[in-house]
């Protein structure tokens, strides 16, 4: 035996186990940096769900009813009808930027492309004629990282309006 | 040199090992960031979530103010009808409303009848919400027009004033709202009759709980 050489290297067994425990803190490392990236765009989303779920409240506000899905002058010229039955509700497209996305195609195959979208719901209540409620949604359609839950409701508002119109006739 | 490249201590080892240390730091420092990042935007959500409650239920006030205008309105065009022709049965009313009919009707014919309509349907009114919200109506003070000569005489009209607290997290919030009443005549829909005087939300004033000591600039 040669002197100066160190021949009490690790067992296979001692280097198999070392590398699964590196493995698997490694993986563990990774998977925190993806709960921190999804933390981070869930902050996004509810950052941009609140705004934009806002304008759409205070565009209905302000026009008193559902706003003409082809107005171009109003946010709701992207908007499409979610049913053709229901006049008083439609839904908005974002692509993965929070982009707006030209309403093109029917509201199923919106679905299948976007990554968000936002519901409006406008109704009057039944008990109290003029006065009306406005439900808004947005949600994510697609799957956050490492997640397989779709249609994530990101957030909600429920708002009243009042549009009390009539004249007594003399 | 190739006494130490032939190392078996296991170096490369450690080198793993001292990545992952490192990485888990980085992992720790991203993950409080990204938390403080989505606490912030739960409460810019929530801040917004208030404001729609508080709103709401401003909308709903506003709503009910309205809609006893209008009813007193067709109830005070009836009355009216029933008083001057002498038909139907005579309202029940009370001394000092009596009273001013009958002044404001021997007056003038016909601005005698607005006006008689005008004290009807706001005592109309004002009594139904008075019921509804209790304390919360009151009359309207005029300011002084120094700029006419002639003595005017006052409009009827009423006050309501309603504070709507919302408790957040151990916080009040709140929405004053103001809405005045005034000059209903046949021809004016409730919205021309009611206006919004005050709509304002605020909260009590707070400090931030900052523990760490903050250098504000000066020397």
């Amino acid at each position: 035996m040669r002197k100066g050489r160190n021949s009490k290297g690790f067992t296979l067994i001692e280097m198999i186990v070392s590398v699964a425990i590196l493995a698997v803190a490694g993986v563990a490392v990774v998977g925190l940096f993806v709960f921190a990236h999804n933390n981070n765009m869930k902050a996004v989303d509810l950052d941009q769900s609140v705004s934009r779920c806002s304008s759409v409240v205070e565009e209905i506000k302000a026009s008193g009813e559902l706003p003409a899905l082809n107005d171009q002058d109003t946010l709701f010229a992207w908007a499409v009808r979610t049913d053709m039955s229901n006049a008083g509700s439609c839904a908005f497209f974002y692509d993965d930027k929070w982009q707006p996305m030209e309403a093109t195609d029917s509201f199923e195959m919106m679905k299948d492309k976007a990554e968000y979208m936002i519901t409006a719901e406008f109704h009057e209540m039944p008990d109290k004629p003029g006065l009306y409620t406005i439900d808004v949604q947005a949600v994510k359609l697609k799957p956050y990282a490492l997640s397989s839950k779709r249609d994530t409701l990101i957030y909600s508002i429920s708002s009243v309006t009042e549009c009390f119109t009539q004249e007594v006739q003399p | 040199m190739i006494k130490y490249l032939r190392s078996e201590k296991g170096a490369s080892s450690i080198l793993v090992a001292m990545v992952l240390i490192i990485l888990l730091v980085f992992a720790a420092l991203s993950i409080s960031t990204s938390m403080a990042n989505l606490k912030l935007s739960q409460k810019y959500a929530q801040t917004a979530s208030v404001y729609y409650s508080l709103d709401s239920e401003g909308e709903r006030v506003l709503y009910e103010v309205k809609k006893q205008v209008y009813e007193s309105g067709l109830k005070a065009q009836e009355d009216l009808k029933a008083i001057v022709e002498g038909s139907g049965d005579k309202p029940e009313l009370p001394d000092e409303v009596w009273a001013e009919l009958q002044n404001t009707l021997s007056s003038d014919a016909t601005r005698g009848q607005e006006r008689a309509y005008a004290v009807l349907a706001i005592y109309y009114a004002r009594t139904a919400l008075e019921q509804q919200f209790p304390g919360c109506t009151h009359d309207v003070e005029e300011p002084l027009d120094l700029s006419s000569e002639a003595e005017s005489e006052p409009k009827p009209g009423f006050m309501l004033q309603r504070t709507i607290i919302l408790e957040v997290e151990g916080s009040h919030r709140y929405l004053n709202i103001a809405i005045k009443v005034s000059e209903p005549r046949p021809d004016k829909s409730p919205d021309e009759i009611c206006t919004i005087e005050e709509w304002r939300f605020w909260q009590e004033p707070f400090e931030y709980k900052n523990k760490v000591d903050l250098w504000e600039g000066k020397p």
